[in-house]
């Protein structure tokens, strides 16, 4: 049973959050800057370049790195303030195993001998899937590569998946279905060159703060700029077109787009009959969705709907950029459809100025989903399900193809089976379940049910609270490798320092951990350009080809784009050029039908409820909530309410509120503001415990994709009193 | 240029009677009292220009009168002494900018204490130095005819009274040692020091280093280069104390001014606060606002405004919130 | 135009366009990491009126030519340098009185009591010194703090620079610029009275019936 050994109070004491605020030694403490590494930023999936200075092994300090082109230096308050989890207090330096008195102090040789141990155990009483694995998708793909490799073939079990499941496989699966890869087709240095921007479901200015200057740079070319979202947004604010649309209703409002670029025929009719099928189909689903109906269903005024369509259709170029608004629901696959039929209906693929483009949202939510730690995916992005595709990995492997696990459970999918039995032990890297699955309760209880649980960590993270084992593993400036940013581009990482006291680089621990398993002949790697090296090998022929890449080559030529099959190729910014990746060259333009979202709004719960993110916090919150600076920005969660909403609460800016959803409540302060639609609330996700907004989201899933519906559900709200305290001032 | 003139007389009066009409008088250090005179004229005369600026004159005046104000009278003395222990003294305020710029501005400041309380009265002729009777090894301090202190030449009290002036020396030596290594070492200090930052370190420098250059050469070299090292110690300390009044080292005069800051906020906090004109928050005194807005206009600043009265009635704030509005207005919402 | 002086095409300016910021912050935590005032932040930025809207307000030393907090400073603490920046307070000197706070017409000096003395932007004078972009227009992701040439302004960015601005009756120029549409002071009253959003009823609550 992993439960954790004391109470919360007692380990946040030892092993925080406590918040670092200075370099290590303090302000004063004249550092002399050995040497400047240049690496990339740790949050986020745009991977801005950045400059880290150190000292005494130690990150003490950062400098704008303005030769990389994606940011030229620009950073946002995240990276300015990443090299303060460096020398932090509650960095692990020891391997840690559970007692009842709490963690203690182990040797390397105990906790991966009893990991191993117990995952055999657990397996032959079991069978092979009992023991579930889940990795992150802020490691180097070196590390997820890794990951994908020790659950199949050291291991043995079927069930590996990785936090991108929580990010934007919605994207992913969409994009695979119409245009047959999962990549964004174009690269941001082409948004400037769109005549209209469309922005749906991102908030730009929070959560991919440099993509801002693109746009920016659009509309000073002249470009138009049209945004949908519950929530008038720094970039809402002043858009051509708001779309304030109602949570769930994404379908909806593209669709009704989508029938008035037929009805005002503002389609690129030559790129649908040449590059596309199934407009007819596309066109008939949505022949109901007339502006009057669809503002009935999302609440934007039809005339915005008429309006966006003419600012959309009109241009011969366009951009939609879409993120977690969309992709976060029962039905994200349908909303992420539904885009690319308003960019297929109007030719903006394969040119300057064009595309529809996901913003992941991870460090490496692009390339962590290459290279074969995703449930349904082998190295290269190939299909586990495709006998052509296992065959390709199980020579490349030096097995036999059955040898490699079929499909196995998904993440959210792996909690349900450890409630029901199915899943005894789990080995947890890099990523924050007690924080980031929806429906905090549910998650808590599974972990406790858990036989076993071992977690790779460089911080004891609420969920590591649960586990039996911790290997302290590396930061991401401790250890060489590459990410792929949500371009496409596969860019190089490079360590700054190396692991403190006795922890280890992830990729040795996960090697050891395979050698023990008994697979020594496939964890035979030293260190992370061996894997690389395995990866350029494996991927080549697969559609994430990253064969003629070199980490020379990456950091020569600031990154490259895959597919990159040869080390004379250049790379590939820019998809669908001549054709599409379905095996007849053609995009598939499908259907999507608007359905309700699984949880509406009823008199017992009658507001819509949304969650997100703050530009201060990233994800989980596992390294910014540590970094005194950025808590700073933003102190805790806030709910943020429409003054309408408000007064019908007798609820004041500041108040004390209770949101209780079907599954949980919170409180917290409320923030009264005009900014937010009057039938919803929100709350952003990155606090643990009592602070933790998905103790109210649904853990419902897209059938496709296995998303969560973090975007909506339905909620009701009570005014508890006045502040408690100051509250944390919003401000920036 | 009067008020110095007089000054430089009344100083010159003190010296005579000090020293009984130049009785007691050393004329080895002539030259160090026309330093003197001169530092005291240059001083009054750039104090007295500076008092005269609009925003001094007001902040003199209103630091005088809230001191004296019957109200705060009371608490005001009453914390004078720990405001100049604290501010003036100890300068506790320099350690929360940073405990090594604190440390090294202590050592230079008790150093050069140390130093004007032992060589001004000498200079003047106040204080000197007489063998008791016909004991060779007992000496006495006097001021003018008043015997203070005997002592015997081999003792603590007269190592101490000889090397007074080594001892400032190498505290004024270290606090320069400790901010030149900053200014060698930090970048940030190394980007924003001036010229005269490192003026005013130099002349430190070579004041103690001359002077502890006299001990050596008379301790341990038998005197030898003695007459030069003299000399060369006399310029320094002279042009010293001329570059005192135009440099750097004119905050020596300035800071005091900082208690009158205090009492000035003192009475400004006790009378009404002024709102802002545009959220209604309290952001300052309306003593001060009343004194800036008279002042402004002395200085050729025009902040009224027809409608709104003036525009110094927003507060910091509102006039950055003031500006960002105005700036998106202007260009219809997006640049 | 009164006071509004044109850039060299290749004279290195700061521009300012607040139109364009997000509030993301960047500036104020960057600003603290500049060697000559570590941990603490010169940078302003704050929302216009949250509860309305989520414009921020960020805001740098603008650099005036003639600069009225210089004016009212008792003790002669704030100096101009020959690049035409105006200083942060000479530590020295400066005896904490707030007058500049008060007299600042863009609401920039702060005093630190602890300190005794007032700190602003100083133009990031120790990094241009050395050749570098300041670090607030460095990081800016939105490009509302904006280092470079004029001719790489004009290039790129549409608005006109403008470096002139009105108060009541005084009239102010700056070695900062900020971009509007045309040439002449930017009315900082101009925005008074405007509800800092770009679109009112931005929900389109009206059109479709919610009352």
């Amino acid at each position: 049973m992993a439960r954790p050994p004391l109470s919360d109070a007692e380990l946040v004491e030892r092993y925080g959050p406590h918040l670092n605020w200075e370099p290590p030694g303090g302000w004063d403490a004249g550092l002399e800057i050995e040497r400047e590494v240049d690496t990339h930023c740790a949050f986020c999936g745009q991977q801005c370049g950045i400059t880290l200075k150190v000292a005494n092994n130690s990150v003490v300090g950062f400098e704008p790195r303005y030769d990389f082109p994606f940011n030229e230096g620009k950073l946002c308050p995240k990276g300015v303030k990443r090299y303060l989890q460096g020398g932090h207090p509650d960095r692990l330096t020891e391997p840690l195993q559970r007692t009842e008195a709490g963690f203690r102090d182990a040797t390397w040789d105990a906790v991966l001998d009893r990991t191993v141990s117990e995952i055999r155990r657990i397996q032959s009483e079991h069978g092979p899937d009992a023991f579930g694995v889940i990795s992150g998708s802020s490691l180097t793909t070196e590390k997820t590569y890794l990951m994908g490799k020790l659950a199949r073939l050291g291991i043995g079990t079927a069930n590996i998946d990785y936090n991108g499941r929580l990010c934007m496989v919605s994207a992913a699966a969409g994009n695979k279905k119409a245009l047959g890869m999962d990549r964004a087709p174009n690269p941001w240095s082409d948004i400037p060159h769109a005549q209209v921007v469309f922005v749906a479901g991102a908030n730009i200015a929070e959560c991919a703060p440099i993509t801002t200057d693109y746009i920016w740079r659009a509309r000073d070319r002249g470009a138009k700029l049209i945004v949908a979202d519950p929530r008038v947004n720094p970039l809402a604010r002043t858009a051509d077109c708001f779309l304030g649309l109602r949570p769930g209703t994404d379908t909806a409002l593209y669709g009704a787009i989508l029938r008035e670029l037929i009805q005002r025929d503002l389609l690129d009719h030559d790129f649908i009959e040449q590059r596309t099928h199934g407009i007819a189909e596309a066109a008939a689903a949505v022949d109901h969705m007339t502006p009057k109906w669809a503002e009935g269903v999302t609440g934007v005024p039809a005339s915005r709907i008429e309006q966006a369509a003419e600012l959309w259709g009109r241009p011969a170029t366009g951009m939609l950029l879409h993120a977690r608004g969309i992709e976060h629901h029962s039905k994200g696959v349908q909303n992420v459809l539904a885009c690319i039929n308003l960019g297929l209906a109007t030719g903006r693929y394969g040119k300057p100025g064009c595309g529809v483009c996901t913003i992941t949202g991870q460090g490496n939510g692009q390339g962590g989903r290459e290279q074969g730690q995703k449930s349904d995916q082998l190295p290269g992005a190939r299909d586990i399900g495709n006998p052509d595709h296992r065959a390709e990995v199980a020579a490349a492997w030096g097995v036999e193809p059955d040898d490699i696990p079929q499909e196995g459970l998904s993440y959210e999918e792996q909690f349900d089976a450890i409630l029901d039995g199915r899943i005894r032990g789990l080995l947890l890297i890099c990523s924050n379940p007690m924080v980031s699955l929806p429906d905090t309760a549910k998650t808590r209880a599974a972990l406790e049910k858990l036989e076993f649980f071992a977690v790779i960590d460089f911080f004891l993270t609420e969920s590591a609270f649960h586990a039996d084992v911790v290997l302290p593993g590396s930061l991401h400036e401790e250890e060489e490798g590459v990410v792929t940013t949500a371009e496409g581009r596969c860019v190089k990482i490079n360590a700054a320092v190396s692991p403190p006291g006795n922890a280890r680089r992830d990729t040795d621990i996960i090697c050891d951990l395979g050698r023990r398993l008994g697979a020594g002949q496939h964890f035979a790697m030293d260190g992370p350009r061996e894997v690389f090296e395995e990866i350029r090998r494996v991927s080549r022929g697969g559609v994430a080809d990253y064969a003629g890449m070199t980490w020379e080559r990456l950091e020569a030529e600031q990154g490259i784009f895959w597919p990159c099959p040869t080390e004379d190729h250049p790379g590939t910014p820019r998809l669908y050029e001549r054709s599409f990746a379905h095996a007849d060259g053609k995009a598939r333009m499908l259907p999507v039908e608007h359905r309700d979202p699984a949880e509406v709004v009823d008199d017992e719960y009658p507001i819509w409820y949304t969650t997100g993110r703050v530009v201060s916090q990233y994800l989980s919150g596992a390294q910014t909530r540590r970094i005194g600076p950025l808590i700073e920005q933003y102190p805790e969660p806030l709910c943020e309410m429409h003054p309408r909403l408000a007064s019908v609460h007798g609820i004041a800016d500041g108040d004390l509120v209770r949101v209780v959803s079907r599954r949980g409540s919170i409180e917290v302060p409320a923030q009264v503001v005009e900014s937010i639609r009057p039938d919803t609330v929100f709350i952003p996700y990155h606090w643990a415990g009592h602070k933790a907004a998905n103790q109210l989201t649904n853990p419902v899933l897209d059938p496709i994709s296995k998303i969560p519906e973090y975007k909506v559900a339905a909620v009701r709200i009570e005014r508890i009193g006045p502040p408690q305290r100051p509250v944390g001032q919003a401000a920036p | 240029m009067v008020r110095g003139l007089l000054a430089t007389g009344v100083v010159l009066i003190m010296v005579a009677a000090g020293s009984g009409w130049f009785r007691w008088f050393d004329t080895a250090l002539a030259g160090y009292l026309f330093g003197v005179l001169f530092f005291v004229f240059a001083s009054v005369y750039r104090y007295s220009v500076w008092l005269q600026r609009p925003p001094t004159a007001r902040l003199r005046a209103r630091g005088w009168q809230a001191l004296r104000d019957p109200q705060l009278r009371r608490g005001n003395l009453r914390s004078l002494p720990s405001l100049i222990g604290a501010n003036l003294l100890a300068q506790s305020f320099i350690r929360h900018r940073s405990t090594t710029r604190w440390l090294a501005h202590q050592l230079i400041f008790w150093g050069c204490v140390l130093a004007v309380a032992v060589t001004f009265p000498l200079t003047f002729g106040w204080f000197h130095f007489r063998s008791v009777g016909q004991q060779v090894s007992r000496y006495e301090v006097q001021f003018t005819e008043i015997g203070l202190l005997q002592f015997d030449i081999g003792g603590v009290v007269a190592w101490m009274f000889f090397h007074a002036l080594d001892i400032s020396a190498v505290l004024v030596l270290a606090g320069v040692g400790i901010f030149l290594l900053r200014r060698l070492r930090e970048p940030g200090a190394i980007a924003t020091q001036r010229a005269s930052d490192n003026l005013a370190l130099a002349g430190l420098f070579a004041v103690s280093i001359t002077g502890l250059m006299l001990t050596v050469s008379h301790q341990f070299l038998e005197g030898a280069f003695y007459s030069f090292l003299n000399v060369l110690h006399a310029l320094t300390v002279v042009l010293g104390l001329m570059y005192i009044p135009f440099g750097k080292l004119f905050h020596i005069f300035q800071r005091p001014g900082n208690l009158g800051v205090t009492f000035y906020s003192r009475a400004a906090e006790a009378g009404p606060g002024q709102t802002c004109a545009r959220c209604g928050q309290e952001f300052a005194s309306q003593l001060q606002m009343g004194d800036l807005k008279e002042i402004l206009p002395q200085l050729g600043y025009h902040y009224e405004t027809d409608a709104q009265g003036n525009y110094q009635d927003l507060c910091p704030n509102c006039r950055r919130a003031g500006v960002a509005l105005a700036q998106s207005t202007a260009v219809g919402g997006f640049g | 135009m009164m006071g509004t002086k044109l850039p060299g095409s290749d004279e290195l300016i700061f521009v300012i366009d607040q139109s364009r910021c997000i509030g993301c912050g960047a500036c104020v935590t960057a600003c603290a990491e500049c060697d000559t005032h570590k941990g603490t932040s010169m940078m302003h930025l704050d929302y216009v009126d949250r509860s309305q809207s989520t414009q921020t307000a960020p805001m740098v030393c603008m650099h005036c030519d003639d600069p009225t907090c210089a004016s009212v400073c008792p003790a002669d603490a704030i100096k101009q340098g020959d690049d035409l920046l105006v200083q942060s307070a000479d530590q020295s000197r400066c005896i904490a009185c707030s007058n500049c706070v008060y007299a600042c017409p863009f609401g920039v000096p702060e005093v630190y009591p602890e300190r005794n003395m007032m700190m602003k932007c100083d133009g990031c004078y120790d990094r241009r010194s050395e050749g570098k972009a300041p670090m607030c227009a460095s990081v800016c992701p939105s490009e509302a703090l904006w280092f470079g040439t004029a001719d790489e302004f004009d290039r790129t960015r549409a608005g006109t620079l403008a470096n002139s601005f009105q108060f009541g009756g005084q009239h102010v120029t700056t070695n900062v610029y900020t971009v509007t549409h045309e040439l002449g002071p930017v009315d900082a009253l101009l925005g008074r009275g405007e509800t800092p959003q770009a679109v009112t009823d931005p929900f389109g609550l009206e059109e479709v019936g919610v009352s």
